[in-house]
């Protein structure tokens, strides 16, 4: 993706809160879900990856994809760096291979955006689906639990899935 | 041609229950899903859906929702604060800029204040700058930053400083042919950037320069695995322009350890990288370089036909200096093709359009090969005077005495018709290496 040759230059500030805005979510779920930094850290990790942006900005390509990448490396690369200091806690597996920031940032955002169309269905379609799919309840004990027939709750089941499904797609469509 | 009905989303819902008590599949469905490329695409594509339904990554966001105000507010104040040093970082450059690098202590004892990141970043961008000019002086900048650098409390950022400087230094003790210093400036460098949370990116620049000193002591292979690795870790930041600027380091580096065709490979793979990217510079630099990998594998119908092409380009670019070169080039596969006249006549070309662009240095080159076809082609008058011409070249240029002296003790060799062909190439070997420090020693005492 290229810059665009016209486009006013942004300052430092506008530049970092427009990136943070963008991929923060990114980043955090990279930090806590891939490198299972404590909950805790995460933020400082991360602040510590915008000030490495800001000083590298000028040799960061602008475009949203170039950013995004970096800040991707930049989280992986300090995320390592924790582990190396804390080594006598348990590493994750494999925190040294080297990563792919576009596919490990497209992995990330496919369940954040899943998370966010499920936290945005009404709650009874969302917890359904969270004990057949998560739980790994059967359709009988979902049956039961919800007070239904069996069909009725293999019907509603799939009407959930279908919904979040497609909107899941929409959604996904719209952020590429 | 299939013609069954294909199955919709909801049809192949039942398919992927696994519990076979509540699944109920029609066997119609089973068969379609068997046998239909577009029913087994579709399930497959449930399926996964399904799977990422299933995993505690994704319903562990689902319960977050705060975003974290804090932080965004925390990296602004921490842009804004940069921004204010920045103004001050200037004022300070300014003043230490315009005296001697021997006052500087003073000013810094009576400006405790002035110590920071960016007056250190100012200073090794004026470093950078005076690196091709007057490699000594940006050393002793260097050595003024890092200074500097010892009295920044934040010991993070003083890493930070610390591993760019070191960085820095090593390019110009490179520049300046101090090799061995220039691999234990990088010990440094690399230390300093392995010690902080956010050095990988510098970390993968420093192991880039390593490479790039291990290339001008000749280590090739050295250089071969460094550039990769540098390369690995720029991807890790997407950073496509420099895994391609490391990706030609290691291009660079197969072909002068004789892999020529192996180089050539991964020349070509770059080339299919920069269509990526809007970069034609680097592309014409690529292509022409194509052109001179394949002239050395003697593929000299495609070597002209890159060479052209890369002209074309610079053309475009509006870049004399490579068009000339790219001429040069050709020129060059003239003679290999034993097309001595129009060989002769296309650098002599060169070599004028040179001097017309003030590129003596340049200019001098083309004369060295000029003289090294005249040697072959046994015209050693011809070959005499040529050999005065590229000596006077280089040292309208500014040849320091090193070089002036081995340019001199080749024009005496050719005037008492003793030299070589392969003198010449000792000779062009030493004034391109241009190492400020290292004295011209001639072949015969190098034996």
């Amino acid at each position: 993706m290229q810059n665009d040759p016209n486009a006013e230059p942004l300052l430092r500030s506008q530049r970092a809160e427009a990136a943070y805005r963008a991929h923060y979510d990114l980043l955090r779920f990279i930090a806590a879900r891939r490198f299972k930094i404590p909950t805790d850290e995460i933020c400082g990790v991360i602040h510590d990856v915008f000030v490495s942006f800001m000083r590298h900005e000028a040799k960061i390509a602008q475009s949203p994809a170039d950013e995004r990448a970096w800040l991707v490396g930049g989280v992986c690369n300090a995320s390592r760096y924790y582990w190396r200091k804390h080594r006598d806690e348990e590493l994750p597996p494999d925190i040294e291979e080297y990563i792919d920031p576009a596919a490990v940032a497209d992995d990330a955002i496919t369940r954040l955006l899943l998370a966010d169309v499920l936290r945005c269905l009404p709650e009874r379609c969302r917890e359904i689906l969270r004990k057949r799919y998560s739980e790994g309840y059967t359709i009988d004990e979902i049956a039961e639990m919800a007070s239904l027939a069996r069909g009725s709750a293999r019907n509603l089941i799939s009407k959930c899935l279908l919904a979040a499904r497609a909107a899941f797609y929409r959604l996904r469509r719209t952020n590429l | 041609m299939n013609s069954h009905r294909h199955y919709r989303t909801s049809d192949l819902l039942p398919y992927l229950d696994a519990n076979n008590e509540v699944v109920e599949v029609p066997a119609e469905i089973a068969a379609a899903v068997a046998s239909c490329t577009a029913c087994g695409a579709r399930l497959r594509e449930l399926q996964s859906f399904g799977h990422l339904l299933a995993e505690d990554e994704t319903w562990g966001e689902v319960g977050l929702t705060a975003r974290n105000l804090q932080g965004l507010i925390d990296v602004v104040t921490e842009a804004d604060r940069m921004a204010r040093e920045e103004r001050a970082a200037d004022s300070d450059f300014a003043a230490l800029i315009a005296s001697s690098l021997e006052t500087w202590p003073e000013y810094l004892i009576a400006h405790p204040e002035a110590p920071t990141e960016l007056l250190v970043r100012r200073i090794i961008d004026a470093a950078i700058a005076e690196l091709d000019r007057q490699p000594s002086y940006a050393l002793r900048l260097l050595d003024g930053a890092d200074s500097i650098t010892d009295r920044i409390h934040d010991q993070s950022t003083q890493l930070e400083c610390r591993s760019d400087v070191w960085k820095n230094r090593v390019n110009a003790l490179r520049t300046l042919g101090r090799y061995d210093e220039a691999l234990s400036a990088i010990l440094t460098a690399e230390r300093a950037a392995r010690d902080v949370a956010t050095g990988g990116f510098t970390l993968a620049q420093i192991i880039y320069t390593r490479g790039t000193v291990l290339f001008k002591m000749g280590r090739f292979a050295e250089t071969i695995e460094t550039a990769r690795e540098a390369g690995g870790r720029f991807a890790e930041y997407g950073d496509v322009k420099r895994v391609i600027h490391a990706r030609n380091l290691e291009a660079i580096a197969l072909t002068e350890q004789g892999d020529t065709a192996e180089g050539l490979r991964v020349y070509l793979l770059i080339a299919q990288q920069l269509q990526q990217l809007d970069d034609r510079q680097m592309s014409a630099y690529v292509t022409a370089n194509i052109g001179v990998t394949l002239r050395r594998l003697g593929n000299y119908d495609d070597a002209t036909t890159y060479t052209l092409t890369a002209q074309q380009l610079y053309r475009a670019l509006g870049a004399e200096s490579e068009i000339i070169r790219t001429d040069w080039a050709l020129g060059v596969i003239d003679l290999r093709l034993g097309e001595a006249k129009a060989g002769l006549a296309r650098l002599r070309g060169a070599a004028s359009a040179f001097e017309a662009l003030g590129m003596l240095a340049d200019a001098g080159f083309v004369k060295l090969d000029l003289t090294e076809e005249l040697l072959r082609l046994e015209e050693w008058d011809e070959a005499a005077m040529m050999a005065g011409q590229a000596a006077e070249a280089f040292a309208r240029a500014g040849a320091n005495l090193h070089l002036s002296a081995a340019l001199a003790f080749l024009r005496q060799a050719v005037q008492q018709r003793s030299a070589t062909l392969e003198l010449v190439q000792y000779v062009r070997d030493y004034v391109k290496a241009d190492e400020e420090e290292r004295l011209f020693t001639p072949p015969s005492a190098t034996q």
